[in-house]
Order: C-alpha cells, then structure tokens, then sequence
C-alpha cells in the first residue's frame, strides 16, 4: 500500500507527469477509437434514413465490442508466397506511427505541481510541429510494406496508388506549414496554441488568420489519412481492398485502428494550429484559475487542475468536431477518380499552397518593418 | 556531464543491427526497410541527445523522403534475391577483411574519444532559429551553391526523363 501511494505520489510530480500522460493519452486514444466508430455507423446510418445499429447491446452499444471480438477471433491467414516478416511488420507500422506522433501533441494547459507550472504534454519538444510531420511521413511504409509483402497485384497497385498520394499530399502540406510558421514565428506547438490564446478580445484562432492554409491542410488531411473522397488505394470495384487485401483477423483490425487512430491525429493537429487547441473559447488560462479560485474558494493547485479538466474538454470537443467532419465527408462524397486526385494534389493545392507562402511573406515583412517595405 | 540512458545504448544496437541488415540481407526491399529503420533510429539518437531540430529533420527527410523513394523503385524494379559473388582470390579477401577491420578501429580510436560522456547537447545551439541563423550567416554562400545543384539536379532529371520527340522520315 505504502509502495502504491509512493508511486502515485511519483507520478503526481513533475517528472512523473510525463510517464502518467503516456498512459492516460495512449490509453485514451486507443479507447476513442470505438466511440468514433459507433458515431460514424450512427452517423451513416442517419444519413441514409437506415435504422443502423440496434441489436447488440441497447442502442446498439456494443456494436463496436462484437466487431474487436470478430476480428479477435477470425482465422489469420498469411499468404504462401508473402514475405513473412515484413507481411507481419505492416500492420504494427501502420499503428506506432499515429501513436507516436501525438505525443507531441499538447492536450491541455499547465498544472501547477511543487510549485513549478507543468505541461501536460507527453513530450514538450521544442519543434513539434516538424515532428509530428516527421513521423506521420513514416505512415507509407506500411503501405508499402503490406503492398509489396502479399505477393499479390491489388495489393501492389493499391499500396503503389496509395503511397504516391499520400506523398503527393505531403508536399502540399509541407509547403502550407511554411506560411503558419512565418505566421507564428515558431515550431512549438504549445507556443503556438498560446498565441492564439486571447484576454476577452474574440480569439484570434489559426483559421481566421490563415483561412487558405486551413482549407489546404484540411482536405490534404483526408487524403493523408486515406478516407472518402479519397480513399483509392480501397477502391472495392477495381482493387478489390487495396493494399489489405490479403490481411485478416487482428493484422486488419490493426490497419483499420491505424486508420481510426491517424483520423485523430490529423483532427487533433487541425484543432491545435488553427482552432486554438486546448483554449477554452474567449478565456485564457488566467482567467479560467481565476474563476475557479473566486467561484470554488479552492487554492491555486486546485484551481489550476480545474482549468485544466476544462482545457482538456474544450480540445476534446474540437478534435470530435474534425471527426465528426470525416465522418460526414465520408457519406456525402463519392469518390474521386484517380487523375482527379492527382491534379487536385499537384496543380490546385501545391499552387495554392506557395501562392499563400508568398502572400505570408510579403504581409509578415511588410509588419515585422513596422508597415513600411 | 549526463550519462547515456540505456535507453540510447538500446537505440544504438538498433542503429547498428538495421545497418547491418541493410548491408547483408539479399532481398533488396528488406535492405531499404532496414536503411529506412538505420536513419530513423539515427534520429531517435538526435532526439535522445536533445537534438529536437535535427532529429525531426532527420527523421522528416531521410526516414520520411528518401528512403521513401529507395523502397518505392526496389518494389517497382521487382528485383529478385541475388547471391553475392565476391571476385578475387582467397588471399585477397583476406587482406580485405583486415584492412576493413583496421580501418574501422582507427575511425573508432579517432572518434570515440570525443565523444565520451555527450549524452545531452540540449541548449540555444539546438533550436531551429539558431540552426537557421548560421544558415542564413555564416553558411550563406555553401547553402545557396547548394540550393543551385538540387536546382540543376532536378532540371537535369526532366530534360533527361522528358518523352523523346520522333523525327518525321
């Protein structure tokens, strides 16, 4: 018992936190992935005036738990002529990387612990923004991987198609990250979502500042994720399922929890460069300390645990409402043809793109020589 | 100064395993997973030296961009598992392998000693302003040459890749 309290006592300090935040978000990631999954059957459901899921459970609850036990329990099947390792690296490739990326991810305000203010953040590196575009770019291996591992020709064309979009879309978002960053002036997230943190001013979050840059970031982040209206490399009628098509059992369940998995990343970086990711609308974080000290009569510590439950439900309400947006585009869209695709990518956003880097830079000299060129 | 974590030595064996592979595995796309594995952990290694920057970059451009392409024209190749015939006498390869083992020691007694005990640069020399200060400085004249011969590079790529016109007879 006295072991346990110690241990508790470890994690509630500042250099606990980080090691209680890899449980809490990994786990709190890992578990968002059923809700969205019933919200999106709902969700479809309700768009097609069907009746959607109603047997298991009541409402239909337990749909998601029956769909993790049927694939628990399908019989896995490697293919003979697949090469063994990296037919079984796949799936796990498809899933660290979202993981990993959201680290960096800052959910929330500080807390105030021993007296020092403490992010809670995974990992509070000072570049993440190049980081989690670092690891998300390491997403097509497993494409590629599974692809070229089955031994089989969906498989291949359907990792080869899916690989090139996402680097095609790669670039585009490489080129918008260079107007936010000559807009915020810094690589640090965190930094980042503070500045867009406002008194009682209307606050000026990323999309009212960079509406073009938002728009581009938002439709790359379908293609990079792989969903409708840009889900080619699954195109039933001519690829059978792309690039997992020989997969069954838990190694597809694994790709399809990658999938649920970078939905959030990708919602959850929308919401922090360009919705002001965990700040509570029209306060900041004084203020909300503030309000529960005076309305509470609690002490600082508490006060600043309190903002930050409140911070955390805010950014939570922002990324669910990305979500929910996939969700949506999924079952109002069809999909796109491969060409289409394509000159979307490289001859609208890519130009868009540089056109609003350049546009950045001209205002941000413009500003930064006090008006004047 | 910080003593590495066990966590760096374990990412260290992996660099040098993946590099391993890379060199010695006869399938082509195991190779270019494993240098794609090599310069991934590599900037893992930047990360747990406190390196962010140039750890993010590493991973973003050589694990993310590259090595991307590496995998891409070995799976489009479709290139078979080949065996390995080193010409040469049996004498030869033996002074081979002495000469590549000397070398590897002089490079290991040059290197190593400086670098003992390094296990945390984390400081203002880091950051991604101060890396791109010295660009913008000190480094101006070799960045922009730099610059110039990726230009050419890729110019050089579409006169070459460009369709070839058919004379009319």
């Amino acid at each position: 018992m006295e072991t346990l309290s110690a241990l508790g006592g470890w994690l509630w300090s500042p250099a606990g936190l980080s090691y209680l935040l890899v449980v809490l978000v990994g786990v709190g990631l890992l578990s968002g992935v059923p809700v969205i999954l019933m919200i999106e059957r709902w969700g479809s459901a309700w768009m097609q005036r069907r009746r959607g899921p109603n047997r298991v459970g009541p409402f239909g609850l337990m749909q998601p738990l029956s769909d993790a036990l049927k694939m628990v329990f399908k019989e896995e099947n490697i293919p003979a002529q697949a090469h063994k390792i990296l037919f079984q690296l796949a799936p796990c490739l498809a899933v660290i990387p979202p993981i990993l990326a959201f680290a960096a991810i800052p959910i929330s305000g500080h807390l105030i612990l021993d007296g020092t203010e403490v992010p809670v953040q995974v990992a509070n590196i000072n570049v993440g923004l190049l980081f989690v575009l670092a690891i998300t770019s390491l997403h097509v291996y497993s494409v590629l991987a599974a692809g070229w591992a089955s031994n089989n020709k969906f498989s291949l064309m359907g990792a080869l198609r899916s690989s090139s979009q996402m680097i095609s879309y790669e670039i585009a978002i490489g080129i918008t990250v260079v107007s936010l960053v000559l807009t915020y002036g810094t690589l640090d997230l965190r930094e980042i979502v503070k500045l867009q943190a406002h008194g009682s001013s209307l606050p000026m979050w990323g999309a009212g500042l960079q509406p073009l840059a938002f728009l581009i970031l938002w439709i790359s982040s379908f293609a990079e994720t792989n969903r409708l209206p840009f889900d080619l490399p699954e195109g039933e009628s001519e690829l059978v399922a792309g690039y997992h098509t020989e997969y069954s059992g838990l190694k597809f369940g694994l790709f399809f929890l990658g999938e649920y998995v970078s939905m959030y990343l990708a919602s959850a970086f929308l919401a922090t460069l360009f919705f002001g990711g965990y700040n509570v609308p029209f306060v900041n974080e004084a203020m909300l300390r503030e309000f529960w000290q005076n309305a509470a009569g609690v002490t600082l510590e508490t006060a600043a645990l309190l903002a930050v439950i409140c911070q955390l439900i805010s950014f939570v309400v922002k990324v669910f409402f990305f979500m929910w947006v996939f969700v949506w585009v999924r079952w109002t869209l069809p999909r796109f043809r491969y060409d289409q695709l394509m000159d979307l990518g490289w001859k609208m956003l890519l130009p868009l793109g540089i056109f609003n880097a350049i546009v950045t830079m001209v205002v941000s000299y413009y500003l930064n020589r006090g008006g004047r060129f | 100064m910080e003593q590495p974590s066990v966590l760096q030595y374990v990412i260290g064996v992996f660099v040098l395993a993946c590099g391993c592979l890379a060199a010695f595995a006869r399938n082509p796309v195991v190779s270019a997973m494993a240098l794609m594995g090599t310069l991934f952990s590599t900037g893992a290694l930047y990360f747990g030296l406190g390196a962010y920057f140039i750890g993010a970059v590493q991973i973003l451009i050589y694990a993310g961009a590259i090595s991307v392409l590496f995998v891409f024209v070995v799976m489009l190749l479709d290139l078979k598992p080949f065996p390995v015939n080193i010409p040469g006498s049996s004498l030869g390869k033996v002074l081979a392998v002495v000469a590549g083992a000397g070398f590897l020691v002089a490079l290991g007694m040059s290197v190593l000693p400086g670098l003992h005990g390094a296990a945390n640069v984390a400081g203002e020399a880091e950051t991604a302003k101060a890396v791109s200060l010295r660009f913008l400085s000190k480094y101006m004249l070799p960045y922009q040459v730099t610059g110039l011969m990726i230009l050419s590079a890729v110019v050089g790529v579409v006169v070459l890749g460009r369709p070839r016109k058919e004379k009319k007879a």
